[in-house]
């Protein structure tokens, strides 16, 4: 068998094996279920924790009180906190730190980045325009060449919605032809939020602008190349979610032989018959795969040219989700009657692996981005 | 059996048509379109089976004299296929489809005079107490109680995974009434009232967020002795005779059709929204021929199996196998509905998503698709998981001469 984790060096074991000791302690499924069933499943008092921790930390600059970590710290670590169910949104909390270091002004990243350090600033990405996929943007600004613009749209599916400070929002702008970050406090003027639960209950929401008169001088991310740190995003969104994904694969496929150990049918544990040995041996092929495709991406996050990454990532994104649907749907079936009911955590593994598949793009989008390789 | 129809049954297919047509009701039509659970609401299922019972149609699988129809097998598929063609409600199965026909095999005549007139004018709603927490694929090892005590049976022991219990006011159970040396034998059949006392339903919250299964305690349950149905001791024989019921019921070819109409329609919704269209079109349009032509394969199998009972063959491997096929291309539909949302598939209660600036209609194919996958996985584990049903199968199979 292959061993469980493999470390890219001391200090990233050190983060993961702190962490692992911090949600075994105090993250257990009892826990999570409360924080759902509260209609506030973002516990406040757990995301300062994880600020004390250095979590919230990891991508920051050292100037700005971060630990300018690697991105195969942060793919262990989003990792372990899925296998946990976490629901506070530290995958969106990074890629907006991540955001103002690549494209925002000294004094941007001095007023936002110890913000997001200590937790008390909470950023939402708002990505995605409704009937369109991840890339072509129908939230417009106009720019009226005084230091104000109007902008106006509506982003669907935005994720990690709850006690949000802050919005960054992609915008097309119409005179450069271009994608334009702009970061807008949440209670701007002519900004609403629909809230609503994901089905993996993290909290999500539909984003209203309609700003006539919007001040760009503080809001505007604009000291980089837009373009190209906008597609880097992209691809360490899809990489963050696919280590989500894997971290939920890693439980499911524990939980599960657990399982089929401890329950007894016909006078033997049910892990005596074929049938079922079987098929946890495809889990764990599935749950292999997942993992080499997790080692890859991390490697080529480490190395490779940004301009390889699009298509890396989501041949990343298909066969780690391809891996997921299977290894869930195997554990639910494994666990029997118990499996689709909400009080054990596997239909929540379940569920977070649905949405994760549809998060920051789909199997359709991903293959459409591989796509392109050939057919341009 | 085939599909082609004499006259006579262009002329039946015409009169399901006209029914339809006549009581099924927009209001209807809609709950019908937003059932994503395994059975539908209550209050949809009893509105349509009165509807039914008015047209003396609610109850296909008995005998007329009972209060059902005489209806060839042909006929019976017939309205299958119409009525899942309209997006008619299914009716519940529990009392017209499982307790009835076993009564109506099994039972006294007093408790056919008394039970079947009330399951099909809806007064009577039944649920199903088979498994236990202990006993799931290894149903025969249950442990719920009932012995003899002053001519009444003294019930002690669990249930779980009982459909609509917190809705039933009838439980038909299965009891260990002795202890044998097959674990089968000691088994019967016990028809218990859910008012009685020392019964307490436990509601089970479904991974789709919906509420459809209990768990129910019984501690000192007294029930008459009239209750027990057929012999003490042969519960088994019942139990297996309305398993097969369960598996094989019906035409699930036609609502599987049914249901690749919605996820054709909703590929042609998303297609059309997408900046690729005919690139997305192609990705999928194979994939719901490749369905259809399970379902059509099905569809076969189904009237095969209808021809093999009407010449009087036992049900056997042919029920586990309808069953597998039937909730394996039901889980494959599901599952490429989900695909197919994109980022909607993200959201499970659509109803907190609609707003003024985004009014989805609760029957849309989209508002549905979520948590339809997420009942659809139970598929492959009531009634028999379909690792049970592979092991019938193969054994069928090897010990056929």
């Amino acid at each position: 068998m292959f061993s469980q984790t493999d470390f890219s060096n001391d200090i990233e074991q050190l983060l993961v094996e702190s962490a692992v000791r911090y949600l075994s302690d105090n993250y257990d499924f009892h826990n999570h279920y409360q924080n759902i069933k509260s209609g506030n499943p973002v516990n406040r008092d757990t995301w300062l924790t994880m600020a004390d921790l250095g979590w919230l930390a990891v991508p920051c600059d050292e100037a700005y009180g971060g630990l300018s970590g690697s991105y195969s710290e942060m793919l262990s670590l989003l990792t372990v906190q899925a296998e946990y169910l976490v629901l506070e949104p530290m995958a969106s909390q990074w890629l907006t730190a991540i955001l103002i270091q690549e494209l925002g002004d000294e004094q941007q990243k001095e007023t936002f980045l110890p913000g997001i350090v200590n937790g008390s600033v909470r950023c939402a990405l708002a990505l995605y325009d409704e009937g369109y996929d991840y890339q072509t943007n129908h939230t417009l600004i106009a720019n009226h060449g005084d230091g104000t613009a109007t902008t106006k749209g509506v982003k669907s599916f935005v994720t990690d919605t709850q006690d949000l400070t802050h919005i960054l929002l992609l915008a097309s702008d119409l005179a450069r032809g271009d994608a334009t970050w702009l970061l807008l406090p949440a209670d701007e003027p002519g900004l609403s939020v629909n809230h609503y639960a994901g089905a993996d209950d993290r909290p999500m929401g539909n984003v209203q602008i309609e700003i006539p008169n919007l001040k760009l001088d503080t809001c505007l991310l604009d000291s980089g190349n837009s373009r190209e740190c906008t597609q880097h995003i992209f691809n360490l969104a899809f990489a963050f979610n696919c280590a989500d994904s894997l971290g939920c694969i890693n439980k499911l496929l524990e939980a599960t032989s657990q399982y089929l150990k401890d329950r007894n049918q016909f006078g033997q544990p049910l892990a005596e018959f074929q049938a079922l040995q079987h098929k946890l041996a495809d889990m764990y092929i599935a749950h292999q795969r997942a993992t080499s495709m997790a080692s890859m991406l991390t490697e080529s996050l480490a190395t490779s040219d940004r301009a390889n990454h699009d298509y890396l990532l989501s041949l990343a994104h298909i066969q780690i989700h391809d891996a997921a649907r299977f290894v869930a749907e195997a554990a639910v079936q494994l666990h029997g009657g118990i499996g689709v009911t909400e009080e054990l955590n596997v239909g929540h593994f379940a569920k977070r692996l649905m949405c994760n598949a549809h998060r920051y793009g789909d199997r359709n989008f991903h293959l459409n981005r591989c796509n392109q390789k050939f057919t341009r | 059996m085939s599909l082609v129809l004499d006259e006579r049954e262009l002329a039946f297919q015409q009169e399901v048509r006209e029914f339809l047509q006549h009581n099924l009701t927009e209001e209807i039509l809609h709950e019908s379109l937003a059932t994503s659970g395994v059975f539908p609401d209550k209050e949809l299922a009893l509105a349509w089976q009165q509807k039914l019972a008015a047209k003396g149609w609610a109850a296909p699988l008995w005998p007329e004299q009972y209060g059902g129809i005489n209806w060839t097998q042909k006929q019976k598929y017939i309205f299958e296929v119409e009525s899942a063609k309209a997006g008619a409600p299914l009716t519940i199965p529990l009392g017209l489809k499982m307790v009835g026909p076993v009564i109506i095999k099994y039972g006294s005549e007093q408790q056919k005079q008394r039970f079947l007139p009330r399951i099909l004018s809806g007064e009577d709603y039944w649920c199903q107490g088979y498994s236990e927490p202990g006993s799931g694929s290894d149903l025969a090892s249950l442990k719920c109680k009932a012995e003899l005590v002053d001519g009444h049976y003294l019930v002690n022991g669990s249930k779980i995974w009982t459909t609509h219990a917190h809705f039933a006011n009838w439980i038909f159970c299965l009891v260990r009434t002795s202890k044998e040396k097959k674990p089968q034998q000691g088994i019967s059949f016990l028809l218990i009232p859910m008012d009685t006392p020392g019964i307490s339903v436990k509601p089970i919250t479904s991974i789709s967020g919906q509420h459809d299964l209990n768990e129910v305690f019984f501690e000192d349950v007294k029930v008459p002795q009239e209750n027990l149905v057929g012999e003490p001791g042969q519960g088994w024989t019942y139990a297996k005779y309305l398993l097969e019921l369960e598996r094989g019921a019906g035409a699930a070819s036609a609502r599987l059709r049914a249901n690749l109409i919605r996820v054709t329609r909703l590929c042609q919704q998303k297609s059309m929204n997408s900046t690729q269209d005919s690139y997305f079109e192609s990705l999928y349009v194979n994939r719901l021929i490749e369905l259809d032509a399970a379902i059509t394969a099905l569809e076969y199998t189904e009237l095969r199996a209808q021809k093999h009972y009407e010449n009087g063959c036992e049900s056997g491997a042919e029920s586990s196998l309808l069953k597998t096929e039937a909730t394996e291309i039901e889980q494959q539909l599901a599952r490429l509905a989900v695909e197919l949302l994109g980022p909607e598939a993200m959201v499970l209660k659509r109803e907190k998503l609609s707003d003024s600036h985004w009014p989805i209609p609760k029957f849309q194919d989209s508002y549905w698709a979520v948590p339809r996958y997420l009942n659809s996985l139970a598929a492959s584990i009531y009634g028999g998981t379909n690792e049970i049903q592979r092991n019938l199968i193969a054994r069928t199979i090897l010990t056929r001469s």
